[in-house]
């Protein structure tokens, strides 16, 4: 079934939006706390997940959630999505899903007599991809190379997308059928992948008692608008990291190039992507610089999609997920911490 | 949190207590010295009088700094603190009120000054606990511990305090055959350089050198005892057996003694070379020792004849011309040895190419130097070969000349069995002579032993007379106890004797025979012999030495006559040696004998001692000097906090800790905060925490933690606090902080900060 873009109808602005002002860090806490008490009234018990999700939303970034079906990948996608007052546009992935479908087609308009751009599913701020590895290749793609680019390009004309742009992405980790895993390079491309994980037995009570009547969706509203998120989000780029903040970053990466469980390492895009994260995490902390206990919360999260481990890491396991979690925490116990090398 | 307004107060406080830490250090310095002297006095009573009287004056002294006396007034107030002391000690009743010394205190100071000069002089060491050693002891500690405080403190001069040393160090320099040990000088050296740095401390409250000054004093500790333990020669001074012997000619303090030690040297060293015209190998004889205290053998001050131009000596003591002499020539080279003595064959008649201005004894024809030293003299002596017939020792009037009466002194309190061991071993014999060579065979042919060892391993090691009691009964000695007691036996029996020391001819050159042999001699052959006299013949040498020296041939009947043409067969030869080896391996037990020697043991021990704990305390100082660097670098200046944060992980592991520099200050401060349980400690944590982590990765230049070291104390109170006694003491004593993480096996990853 061909599941067409739904789109917001509140704030449709499509042109880019120049950066808001900075805000402080104390209303940027308290913004965050907003947006977290938001979500997680709608999903239970899944604060860390809830919380990086959040980072990588005022990092700017993508996030890929993956999971078994059922356990609140979409929700969280929602709720995250519904708590800012900003466009939200939400693509079905199947199979038989166009790239077009994606980016936006040009019609032509016979009264004007030209060709009109009709925008995809990406003209939004926060795209959310459901099962995104049920698309083609080809589809996939396209949504993509939207969210490295941050533009559009058909028929020769570039539209730029609008700021902030997010996408979060779901993903069910079981191959099935009719699914097309996402290649390393595509990975890469989400700053990073959280996974949801079965929720403990008083929440799942608690959703039993809440969620048997309504839809909890329907009772959030936006708490923060657009102008502010991108106000969070310039706040948090500004937080400071440290020289050796950033070594530490570049040597964890570097370490899992060279660790031998691993097949592929992490990319650069994946040292700018982690202390990136780190930034937004140290400013949710109402910190205005980053430690290196952020870069290591983050890298599981930041590094874990795009790594590979060799088919002997793997061994038994159906799953890399667990397997690289392992290693990559592994690694983060072994390097540095940089103290007081710099700064005195 | 520090505030700088407290800043004066502190730093009359520290200037208060500075005063305290150079008393401290005088204290060491004084300690240290006390070291150099044990092996001088008996027992250890002498050692704790030292202190308490060191210490008394020196806390004395601090306490009226503190209390705000008058600078000029303090030496002044310790010197009458020290008159009481003494007042109380020895005044007997004399001062006024027990306590304030009055003419008669001080006559009978003057008194116990002069009964101290003399017994020094007659005691060896160590010396019995006499009062007048006390005197010394007392009246020494208490003008250096003056002396010390003045320069140290007073005058500001602790530089200058170093020679108020020197005086304490030169006695055991002058006393004992060795000189002061290398490692009571370097404890010395060591508590000097504290006292250097205590005193640096105090002026400047900084630049940190405790560790610096531990290391030098440990290490000088260190070399000190290599160089004795490689070089033994340099322990004991070389050949310089007599080296004591400053006080006046033929003046040595314990010489029979300082045989015996150099004869337990473990390598002999080359002593002199000579070659003799004599037809048979002579004795080098040294001097006499002709006066017998009851506790030691000396040799008599007397009026000595300057070497007149022609080098000639008077004619030797009752020799008549009926006995048939022989003139021979002795070419000798002295190569090592630092005698007041020179070394001839007895009896000498003339001495040409000497150096320096010698003197010659009338009664014993020993020469002496006046203003110079045997070392390295180059001469040639005339002597006589005296072959007395056993006729004419029989002769022997048995009147003895006047002049000989105190060479027939015997104590009253002699022990018996010496008499009747005399008695009993001369049954039979009618003439003196017969009777000395009764004596002389009682020591040979009975079952004497030679062993350098056994008088010090029974605890009587030396030549007075409850020493000749103990060897008659134990039956085992070397030369000395054989020529005391022969001496004294002789004595007992109405023949005048007295010891002889010097040299057995040694061994010639291989492959040199005749009267162009050289012989060569070492301090093995170091030897101590009786000289009987008879009338007629004068002073005649015996050998009573089981197995050593070579037996006149005038004592042995059956060869009676005449010439002495080798008496043992064999000393011409490259043999000739006729020495019992010293066994090398019974040399090293003889450093845990008991006596005279024991000096060397002690402060060798005290200095091991003193090595193996310094080795062991090292660690404990350098962790302490760390953290105490840190704790003044955080107050000197704001920030720091990486310090405080290296200070407090250095302090977890030597706890027992595993700290890994792959934990996030974060992680690590997670972990501490589980043991504190007080809250002001774990605010403290907190700011520490932050501050760290500001300084480490914050913006720089906007954050400036305060009171760090204030904070890094309450945590570290709390780390202390939950580790347990034992956990405590391991802290101090083996700081694990002192290995660098990055040389230690790397343990489990730790669990992951996330």
């Amino acid at each position: 079934m061909n599941s067409y873009p739904t789109r917001q109808p509140t704030d449709s602005s499509v042109a880019p939006t120049e950066d808001s002002d900075e805000m402080g860090l104390d209303e940027l806490r308290r913004a965050a706390e907003g947006i977290i008490t938001n979500v997680e009234s709608v999903i239970d018990g899944k604060h860390d997940a809830v919380q990086t999700a959040l980072t990588v939303l005022l990092a700017e970034g993508h996030l890929l959630i993956e999971d078994v079906p059922g356990v609140g990948k979409t929700m969280l996608a929602k709720s995250l999505a519904k708590s800012v007052d900003c466009t939200v546009s939400r693509i079905q992935f199947t199979p038989d899903l166009l790239p077009s479908d994606v980016t936006g087609v040009s019609v032509y308009n016979q009264a004007e007599r030209r060709f009109e751009f009709k925008p995809g599913a990406v003209f939004a701020n926060i795209v959310i991809g459901d099962e995104i590895n049920r698309a083609s290749p080809k589809t996939q793609s396209a949504l993509l190379e939207c969210m490295e680019e941050r533009q559009v390009t058909v028929d020769g004309t570039t539209y730029r997308l609008t700021s902030p742009f997010i996408v979060v992405a779901t993903q069910n980790p079981i191959e099935m059928e009719g699914t097309y895993a996402l290649p390393e390079a595509q990975r890469d491309r989400f700053m990073a992948r959280i996974a949801m994980g079965y929720p403990d037995d008083a929440s799942e009570l608690a959703m039993l008692n809440t969620r048997d009547t309504s839809s909890p969706l329907s009772r959030i509203g936006p708490v923060v608008s657009a102008s502010q998120l991108r106000a969070m989000m310039t706040t948090a780029r500004a937080v400071f990291a440290s020289a050796p903040v950033k070594q530490y970053a570049v040597d964890l990466v570097r370490a899992t190039r060279e660790d031998r469980d691993l097949r592929l390492g992490a990319s650069p895009r994946a040292t700018l992507q982690l202390v990136r994260a780190a930034k937004a995490r140290a400013a949710l902390d109402g910190r205005d610089f980053v430690l290196p206990d952020d870069i290591d919360a983050l890298a599981v999260a930041v590094l874990g999609h795009r790594l590979l481990p060799t088919s002997r890491a793997l061994g038994h396991h159906h799953e890399s997920a667990p397997v690289i979690e392992e290693i990559v925490l592994r690694i983060v116990g072994a390097t540095p911490v940089p103290v007081g090398t710099v700064g005195r | 949190m520090v505030s700088i307004a407290v800043a004066p107060v502190a730093v009359g406080l520290t200037r208060r207590a500075g005063s305290w830490r150079l008393t401290s250090a005088l204290l060491l310095v004084l300690l240290a010295t006390s070291f150099s002297l044990i092996g001088l006095i008996d027992g250890l009573g002498w050692w704790f009088l030292m202190l308490f009287v060191g210490s008394l004056i020196l806390v004395a002294g601090t306490v009226l700094r503190t209390l705000g006396v008058p600078r000029v007034l303090i030496p002044l107030i310790e010197v009458a603190i020290l008159a009481v002391i003494l007042t109380l000690g020895f005044g007997r009743g004399t001062g006024f009120l027990g306590i304030i010394p009055t003419t008669g205190t001080f006559e009978r100071f003057g008194a116990l000054g002069d009964l101290a000069r003399t017994s020094i002089y007659d005691q060896g060491t160590p010396a019995p606990p006499l009062i007048e050693f006390m005197f010394l002891i007392v009246l020494g500690t208490g003008v250096l511990a003056i002396l010390l405080d003045t320069l140290a403190i007073t005058l500001k001069l602790p530089g200058w305090a170093g020679l108020a040393l020197v005086p304490v160090l030169v006695v055991p320099a002058v006393l004992f055959t060795g000189g002061v040990s290398p490692a009571a000088l370097a404890v010395c050296a060591a508590a000097f350089l504290f006292l250097l740095r205590s005193d640096a401390r105090q002026r400047h409250q900084a630049t940190p050198r405790l560790a610096a000054s531990f290391a030098i004093g440990a290490a000088s500790i260190v070399v000190a005892l290599v160089i004795a333990v490689t070089a033994p020669g340099f322990d004991r001074g070389g050949a310089t057996s007599f080296s004591a012997s400053g006080i006046s000619i033929g003046g040595t303090v314990t010489p029979l003694i300082d045989l015996g030690r150099d004869l337990r040297r473990p390598a002999a060293v080359h002593v002199l070379s000579y070659t003799s015209t004599a037809p048979a190998p002579q004795y080098l004889k040294l001097t006499s020792l002709d006066r017998f205290t009851g506790t030691v053998w000396k040799h008599r001050e007397r009026a000595m004849n300057r070497l007149p131009a022609a080098d000639t000596i008077g004619h030797a003591l009752g020799l008549s011309t009926a006995v048939a002499t022989k003139k021979f020539e002795t070419t000798v080279h002295i190569d090592s040895m630092n005698s007041r003595w020179l070394p001839v064959p007895f009896p000498v008649t003339s001495v040409s190419g000497l150096s320096g201005t010698w003197a010659w004894d009338p009664a014993d024809l020993t020469i002496g130097a006046v203003d110079t030293n045997a070392a390295g003299q180059n001469y040639k002596a005339t002597s006589l070969l005296i072959s007395p017939t056993i006729a004419q020792l029989k002769d022997d009037t048995g009147l003895v000349p006047a002049s000989l009466i105190s060479d027939l002194f015997v104590p009253n309190d002699l022990p018996a069995i010496i008499t009747q061991t005399a008695v009993q071993a001369t049954v039979g014999a009618t003439s003196k002579y017969e009777k000395a060579v009764a004596l002389q065979d009682y020591f040979r042919l009975s079952d004497f032993q030679y062993s350098v060892d056994t008088p010090l391993e029974q605890g009587y090691g030396g030549d007075g007379m409850a020493v000749i009691a103990t060897f008659l009964e134990a039956k085992s000695g070397y030369c000395v106890h054989f020529a005391s007691a022969m001496a004294i036996m002789a004595r007992t029996l109405g023949i005048p004797s007295r010891v002889s020391i010097g040299y057995l001819p040694g061994a010639s050159s291989p492959g040199a025979f005749g009267s162009s042999a050289v012989y060569n001699v070492t301090s093995d052959d170091l030897h101590a012999w009786p000289e009987l006299y008879f009338a007629g013949v004068g002073w005649v040498p015996f050998e009573p030495t089981v197995g050593r020296g070579l037996i006149p041939s005038y004592t042995r009947p059956d060869s009676a006559l005449t010439l002495p043409t080798n008496p043992t067969g064999s000393a011409t030869t490259q043999s000739s040696r006729p020495l019992v080896p010293v066994d090398p391996t019974t040399t090293a037990t003889s450093s845990s004998g008991r006596g005279q020697t024991a000096i060397q043991p002690v402060v060798s021990g005290v200095g091991g001692g003193l090595l193996v704990a310094a080795l062991l305390l090292a660690p404990a100082f350098l962790r302490r000097w760390r953290r105490r660097t840190r704790l003044r670098q955080l107050r000197d200046e704001w920030g720091g906090a990486t310090i405080a944060w290296s200070e407090l992980r250095d302090t977890a592991r030597d706890f027992g800790w595993y700290v890994s520099d792959t934990e996030t200050p974060r992680a690590f401060a997670a972990r501490v905060g589980d043991i504190l349980s007080d809250l002001n400690r774990l605010d403290a944590l907190d700011r520490l925490l932050l501050a760290v982590e500001r300084e480490s990765f914050g913006p720089p230049g906007r954050f400036h933690a305060r009171g760090v070291a204030d904070d890094l104390e309450l945590v570290l109170a709390g780390l202390e606090e939950q580790a347990g006694r034992i956990g405590r003491l391991k802290a101090v004593v083996i700081p694990a902080s002192l290995v660098p993480s990055a040389w230690l096996p790397s343990s489990e990853t730790r669990a992951a900060n996330a």
